[in-house]
């Protein structure tokens, strides 16, 4: 994936007995909403003991009102399902690399 | 045989609500833990009388067992669960329920069957404090008889079979030392306890493993308090497993109930023994005094921005202010120690974190509050673009999202509307009452 046009979504999830639920709730949500667009960067566990995995999620190629709305859209769907496991943004790749 | 694992539960707590009623009954206890009456229906979803007649039928047949305090506590041993996964068609360790973690078992035994193994066992107990010096003859003479732990920095632990007999030797010892390098003695002579290596090292390694990961999630609401003791993360975790093991120690398997929920009850006290193990109880509580005296001369104070001088504080307090000259050095001296520079005790007595971090470089100081907030900004980034259409705008703002690294000059270059528009999604103004045409005009929102 090219990092130029990509941001990051950070997931950070509680290390329960739903783990496992929840990983694969996101990877499929975003499977669904960015197919070949998406990439699992970062899955680590956190010193207080919850989880946390970080997407690169490729921005429109082609920059339209459209293609733009649509992204937006998808990540609003994304944000929506995924409300309860506190996804958020951190700054674009092209801008700094990531830990 | 050792397996607890955390895999894809089978079941949600309403597709297994839709199994019939003996597979529910099984299911439950096949996790081979102890189950009040109570307990077992609501998780279960039957009726008293239907669980009854299982419970008949299955004592009957030597499947369940029934708690020897004659308690109605019940639990299938292991040969029970082994034919129970058989009869179901699933494999011993398969996680069923999403809210009921799997059978633990390890080296051929339930954690419960592990806990009878071992049973606690009456000890004498005597606790005393001394020098280091003092402490060194104690333990040449107690060689045999008794077995001692540093329970707190200077502060020991003698177990034996005979707490006076115990107690009469160290107090022998200490009556050739000085005041001031010996403290009180205590002995408990019916105290009861068992030694982590009582149980056998395949079955101890799988239990410890298992609860201190469990542990992490009890302690989850104290941890920054935690963090304030024990800053490094590799301390925080060693503690956790101290924790676990001292309640393993502790645990009374003959009350009939599972380890996890006493665990569960200790872990919300155990950490707030922190401030007295590391500070005292004398610098412990001068901190939580100290916090509480400015908090009050702030209520009192209109001023938001007063401060107060040690004599008012010391005042409030009801303190001599050379004892609050004597204590604050202290404080300061111990806060020095710690190296402080990422942590400060706020003013208000909340712990606060420090903002010496750059971005995720330092993931682990972010607080929970911090994660809900960057998320509300995220999602009100996403509405502000999508009722705006200013796209630009929300990727120029993304691309400042981490930490203390908002610029200025991209910040100015956003479109008025699209920033309107997010303090409304951001709770900051109530009405936009801009149009696409106005969107940039006399907006208060930021």
């Amino acid at each position: 994936m090219n990092d130029s046009l990509a941001l990051n979504i950070v997931f950070t999830i509680h290390n329960d007995l739903h783990l496992n639920n929840s990983l694969s709730f996101i990877s499929s949500t975003i499977e669904k909403l960015f197919p070949f667009t998406s990439s699992l960067e970062v899955e680590s566990e956190l010193a207080d003991g919850d989880y946390e995995i970080i997407y690169r999620i490729q921005q429109p190629v082609i920059w339209s009102d459209s293609s733009n709305n649509d992204f937006f859209e998808r990540l609003s769907n994304l944000f929506r399902v995924c409300s309860d496991l506190n996804p958020r943004f951190t700054q674009f790749t092209s801008h700094k690399a990531r830990a | 045989m050792s397996m607890t694992k955390l895999s894809n539960p089978l079941y949600t707590r309403s597709t297994f609500n839709k199994q019939d009623k003996e597979f529910r009954i099984g299911a439950v206890v096949s996790d081979g833990m102890w189950y009040s009456i109570t307990k077992w229906r609501k998780v279960a979803k039957v009726t008293e009388e239907e669980l009854n007649e299982w419970i008949e039928r299955n004592v009957a047949n030597g499947r369940l067992v029934q708690s020897e305090t004659g308690s109605k506590s019940y639990r299938f041993p292991l040969e029970s669960i082994k034919k129970w996964y058989e009869e179901n068609d699933l494999e011993v360790g398969d996680q069923i329920l999403d809210f009921v973690f799997p059978a633990r078992i390890w080296d051929y035994q339930t954690e419960t069957e592990g806990f009878l193994s071992a049973p606690l066992r009456k000890i004498g107990l005597v606790s005393f404090s001394c020098s280091r010096k003092v402490y060194a003859e104690v333990k040449e003479a107690l060689k045999g008889i008794a077995r001692i732990r540093e329970d707190e920095p200077g502060k020991y632990k003698a177990y034996s079979l005979n707490a006076a007999y115990t107690k009469r030797i160290v107090e022998n010892i200490f009556k050739a030392h000085t005041e001031a390098e010996t403290g009180k003695i205590y002995s408990r002579s019916m105290a009861k306890r068992r030694e982590i290596v009582d149980f056998s090292p395949l079955f101890r390694d799988g239990l410890v493993s298992f609860y201190r990961d469990f542990g992490k999630s009890l302690v989850k609401g104290s941890m920054d308090t935690i963090k304030i003791y024990l800053p490094d993360p590799s301390d925080q975790e060693s503690q956790i497993i101290l924790w676990v093991i001292t309640a393993i120690e502790k645990f009374d398997e003959s009350a009939s109930v599972p380890f996890s929920g006493y665990l569960a009850t200790v872990l919300k006290r155990w950490p707030y023994d922190l401030p007295n193990i590391h500070l005292g109880n004398d610098l412990s509580k001068f901190q939580r005094n100290k916090s509480k005296a400015i908090a009050e001369l702030r209520n009192l104070n209109p001023d938001e921005n007063a401060t107060f001088s040690n004599f008012e504080i010391a005042d409030k307090m009801g303190m001599d202010i050379e004892e609050y000259n004597n204590l604050e050095e202290k404080n300061v001296a111990w806060t020095k120690s710690r190296q402080a520079t990422s942590l400060t005790w706020d003013e208000n007595s909340d712990e606060k974190m420090s903002e010496n971090f750059s971005g995720n470089l330092a993931r682990e100081t972010v607080t929970e509050n911090d994660i809900i907030l960057a998320t509300r900004l995220s999602q009100a980034i996403i509405d502000a673009a999508l009722s705006t259409n200013q796209y630009e705008s929300a990727f120029s703002l993304i691309s400042q999202m981490d930490s203390h690294e908002l610029n200025p000059e991209v910040i100015a270059t956003l479109d008025r509307g699209f920033v309107a528009e997010l303090g409304y999604q951001l709770g900051l103004k109530t009405d936009t009452n801009n149009d696409d045409n106005n969107a940039g005009d006399d907006t208060d929102s930021e």
